[in-house]
């Protein structure tokens, strides 16, 4: 009996490609990959390299080439790098723990921009929000039905779309929808289409005060919006890194 | 070495306990800024901080450990090992001068803090349930 060993090489490879593809002339956006143990840091400086699980993690560099580096000064505020099941991710605890670029100028992003994040729920937190702009905008909030206030899971102009593991979130652009999505405990791919990002000064990642999620993120896309051929690999980048059938 | 270190700090002491925490180390600063109460409610009644710290100011503070009573249905066992509040204002005070900052905490809020907050090991959400509080709810 022979046994054919497949690599799954070749396809991340690709994959790894395709999102690199996205930013090689320059366009704007941010790509987080928490599995590149070479882009983290413990220290918001970037002088201690993470290298193993349970670490903090202070720095996350931006793979892009924008220079879009997240960090967190506050040293009992980063979230945790975290190997486990063949998957790495950072663990944020719901409580204080967040990251978020340095304030850049109104108009670095564009008014059509897509935003990918691989993200597990890990509580029925009352109401969050995975990304935002300092204390005011907002973008994927998410709430638990029958707990939670409803409203609208993105702040400001633009009308985007929401999208979990490729398939429209029914309910349209609403916290309630979005918060039914995403199963407590299992690994989604989650899209933003068509956002509006032109007056944000600065990406938060889990940052707004008081909504901060408890969550593991295993790494995020940010970019121009995308032709769907396009936001598919970007969406089997992610789900590749959690083993997400899509 | 880094460890778990979830701390809550009553209201009336939370601007003292800043203090320290902005003085002791650059990466102590914006600490204890997510309110609390019974009733997820205002008022805040305390604040809380958790997360991977240096053992160098870990080893400064008081550190309760829960452990699980003897028999199935005892109650846990919470216990106390004091921390080092003469220690933590000395190097608060060091800290405050290295970085020109104002150290306006004194040794007595160092001990007041000590003695009425609750720092554990414990994940965030095990310590709030175990004091029986909750975050503050809010509208976005």
């Amino acid at each position: 009996m022979s046994v054919i060993l497949l690599s799954r090489k070749p396809l991340l490879t690709r994959l790894n490609q395709a999102v690199r593809s996205l930013f090689a002339n320059g366009e704007k956006g941010l790509w987080l990959d928490p599995s590149d143990l070479s882009t983290l840091y413990q220290d918001s400086a970037g002088t201690v390299a993470v290298t193993a699980t349970g670490q903090p993690l202070g720095k996350e560099s931006d793979k892009s080439g924008r220079a879009n580096h997240v960090s967190q000064a506050t040293a009992a505020a980063r979230p945790v790098y975290t190997e486990a099941s063949g998957i790495k991710y950072l663990a944020f605890d719901g409580v204080d723990d967040g990251l978020a670029t340095a304030t850049f100028a109104a108009g670095t992003l564009t008014s059509n921009m897509d935003v990918f994040v691989a993200v597990k729920r890990n509580t029925a937190s009352e109401l969050c929000t995975i990304f935002s702009r300092g204390g005011t905008s907002f973008l994927g909030a998410f709430a638990t039905a029958g707990v939670s206030p409803e409203g609208a899971a993105y702040f400001g102009a633009g009308a985007p779309s929401m999208w979990v593991d490729g398939a429209l979130v029914p309910g349209g652009n609403s916290r309630l929808a979005l918060g039914g999505a995403l199963t407590i405990g299992a690994w989604r791919v989650v899209e933003f289409r068509n956002v509006n990002l032109s007056a944000w000064t600065d990406i938060g990642l889990a940052t707004y005060p008081g909504y901060r999620p408890a969550m593991s993120v295993v790494g995020v896309v940010v970019s121009v919006a995308q032709s769907d051929a396009k936001r598919t690999q970007i969406r089997q980048y992610l789900a590749n890194k959690v083993g997400v059938v899509l | 070495m880094n460890v778990l270190r979830t701390i809550i700090i009553p209201a009336d002491l939370v601007g003292k306990a800043r203090n320290f925490g902005e003085t002791l180390s650059p990466a102590g600063a914006n600490m204890y800024l997510t309110p609390l109460s019974p009733t997820g409610n205002l008022p805040a009644t305390h604040y809380i901080s958790s997360g991977i710290i240096g053992s160098e100011f870990a080893d400064l503070l008081p550190l309760i450990t829960v452990s699980k009573g003897a028999k199935l249905g005892d109650p846990d066992i919470v216990t106390k090992a004091p921390g080092k509040p003469v220690v933590m204002h000395a190097a608060a005070t060091a800290g405050a001068k290295a970085q020109k900052l104002t150290l306006t905490a004194t040794e007595p809020d160092a001990v007041n803090i000590m003695d009425q907050s609750d720092t554990s090991g414990q994940p965030p959400f095990e310590a709030m349930a175990r004091l029986g509080l909750q975050m503050l709810k809010g509208t976005l």
